[in-house]
């Protein structure tokens, strides 16, 4: 009984763990390790969106649903596009988004709540024909996953 | 029938003079023979006294019947007056006059139900539809007319207060009794008008007119002349000009959009015509393949084309925001041809420079009055002049160039103004938003929303 009273004790303080935020670059908060744990867009002042990189899209029925995300305080849009006309949005949905314990969470009905995870932040060293840095970062949710493009531009 | 009725009625009942029954000829014919001369002269006579009676009958039978055709027409004139006069009868030519004027006064009262004050064209397009009536049927409608048009003046009377009662009650909250006709100079003359014989009005002077940012233009005097226009009351500038269309502006060309022009709205509110032509605009153009990233191969954006050709088709003059080269280019070619010279930063800088010229069109205005004027029908600017170099580019070409500003047109918006994401907007860039997008100024400008470096610039005519 004490073994499992102790068990559950240490799990729960694992649980609650809250991973410090080291560093800020972009709009995402980063660990002492340099991993991205989460995106606030108060500390955001220079990333537009983020654009789905265009080698990894996946097409459905014509449409390229989450081919464009924007991050607001308490909200998250994914838009969709048609195939033909990426560039134009088509469609989005609107998704609660919350930052808890240093993690950020998404939601549909702001009821039930799951994890964005956020991962494979790449400054690849590379620039574009604005001068703007080429980064890429993963998301993945039940909503949308894949490797994005911060958008720096207009 | 009706021969042996009147035979029967002139012989018995009339007793007309003259004429004799078969039944007692005899003794009728006593009466008017002359005296005999013999059995032969007798019958001559009798012969000569029966032609003359018979003579006589026929005339007067003739008369009778006259008589009573002459009763039967009366007696129909009389039918005819009596029902007419009881309005159970009325002439072809009446009752079409009654049932249009019925119709009309159907109309006008459901015109006057419907009468919301805010849709401008929707009324006079019933007031034609019933002038164009009345004038079939010779109805007077011209009563109506009068009465509509008494209280769309009453709306827009009412409307206009409730606009400068609004902008009191934002700018008259914060009390300062130390300067108490501060409110002139930062207001303008409506509500000047207005409030200057109240002495117990008071403006808060440290309060700017203009809240979001533009600090460093609080002293270039662009402002000051926003104190002598009154643009809601200048209706020969901005009304009724149905038929300006594209041609005003350029003689060029005629658009399919130019039906109506664009500023032809500016009291109309959220006139749905209005919206849906604007909307339409928006929508064709976002849409348009040219306006695409990507579709030339490169990774340029097209947010300049876009605006230039959404203003070019709703029939604004944009001259002034224009490169040199763009406007000469554009007098030859058409003035819906493709920019070749102008970018987003182009057209943020002239604008700029623009609105300090009162006498230009053009006019600097906060983000919530971008709102409000693109919901008048007014053509709305917010751009981005981006001050950041692009990099290398020095080292590699020898010169500097800047990174790509943004503009985009603020269009109509029903919801109420959300300082936080800023007016609503249609745009090429990055990403296109149309309509129905819904997307507002911080979406399509992020980072350069947040640090207040968007200006909004009104086009006035």
């Amino acid at each position: 009984m004490v073994l499992i009273g102790m068990v559950s004790f240490i799990a729960m303080c694992q649980q609650v763990k809250k991973i410090e935020v080291s560093e800020w670059k972009n709009g995402f908060a980063f660990d002492k390790d340099k991993n991205p744990l989460f995106f606030d867009d108060e500390h955001n002042e220079s990333v537009n969106g983020f654009s789905w990189d265009e080698k990894d899209r996946i097409v459905t029925n014509g449409i390229i649903n989450g081919v464009h995300l924007f991050f607001t305080k308490n909200e998250l849009e994914v838009e969709n596009s048609k195939a033909k006309n990426p560039t134009l949005m088509d469609s989005s949905i609107k998704l609660r988004y919350k930052i808890e314990n240093n993690i950020g969470y998404v939601s549909k009905d702001g009821k039930k709540w799951e994890p964005l995870k956020v991962s494979n932040y790449n400054e690849t060293g590379k620039k574009d024909h604005e001068g703007y840095p080429i980064i890429y970062v993963n998301f993945d949710c039940s909503f949308f996953r894949g490797k994005y493009q911060l958008v720096f531009g207009f | 029938m009706v021969w042996f009725d009147i035979r029967e009625l002139v012989m018995k009942d009339m007793k007309l003079p003259g004429i004799k029954s078969p039944e007692d000829g005899k003794s009728a014919n006593t009466g008017n023979k002359k005296q005999s001369d013999g059995f032969f002269s007798d019958i001559w006579n009798d012969m000569k006294g029966f032609a003359g009676n018979v003579g006589n009958f026929g005339k007067t039978l003739v008369d009778g019947v006259k008589d009573i055709a002459k009763g039967v027409k009366d007696f129909a004139e009389s039918l005819t007056n009596y029902m007419v006069g009881s309005k159970i009868w009325e002439t072809g030519a009446e009752r079409t006059k009654r049932e249009a004027t019925d119709v009309l006064a159907k109309a006008r009262a459901q015109m006057l139900i419907d009468f919301t004050g805010d849709k401008r064209s929707e009324t006079n397009q019933k007031l034609a539809n019933i002038k164009a009536f009345g004038a079939k049927y010779g109805v007077d409608v011209d009563f109506i007319e009068a009465e509509v048009r008494q209280m769309q003046d009453d709306y827009d009377e009412k409307q206009k207060n409730r606009e400068i009662d609004a902008r009191a009650e934002q700018f008259a909250t914060g009390i300062d009794s130390s300067n108490p006709l501060a409110y002139q100079q930062v207001l303008g003359r409506e509500f000047a008008e207005k409030y200057q014989d109240q002495d117990n009005v008071y403006v808060d002077t440290t309060k700017p007119l203009f809240t979001d940012h533009h600090d460093y233009l609080q002293n270039t005097g662009v402002f000051d002349d926003w104190l002598n226009v009154n643009l809601d009351n200048d209706s020969t500038q901005y009304l009724d000009h149905v038929d300006y269309g594209f041609e005003y502006n350029y003689g060029v060309e005629k658009h399919k959009y130019d039906s109506q022009r664009y500023l032809d709205h500016i009291d109309a509110g959220l006139d749905y015509d209005y919206v849906n032509k604007i909307y339409k605009i928006a929508d064709d153009v976002v849409g348009d393949n040219d306006v695409k990233r990507g579709h030339d191969g490169t990774q340029n954006t097209w947010c300049n084309r876009a605006f230039d050709r959404m203003l070019s088709y709703a029939g604004v003059n944009r001259n002034m925001i224009l490169m040199d080269g763009d406007v000469r280019y554009k007098s030859i070619h058409g003035d819906s041809s493709v920019l070749q010279y102008t970018r987003a930063n182009d057209m943020v800088d002239l604008a700029h420079l623009a609105a300090q010229d009162p006498s230009s069109g053009l006019r600097l205005i906060s983000a919530e009055q971008a709102q409000y004027y693109a919901n008048k029908g007014f053509p709305v600017m917010a751009g981005y002049r981006n001050y950041n170099l692009v990099d290398d580019y020095q080292n590699k070409t020898g010169s500097d160039r800047y990174r790509s500003g943004h503009v985009a047109l603020v269009i109509p918006d029903n919801g109420s103004y959300d300082p936080n994401r800023g007016p609503r907007i249609a745009q090429a860039g990055w990403r296109n938003y149309n309509t129905k997008a819904n997307a507002y100024v911080n979406k399509g400008f992020g980072g350069s929303w947040k640090k207040k470096k968007v200006e909004f610039y009104l086009f006035e005519r």
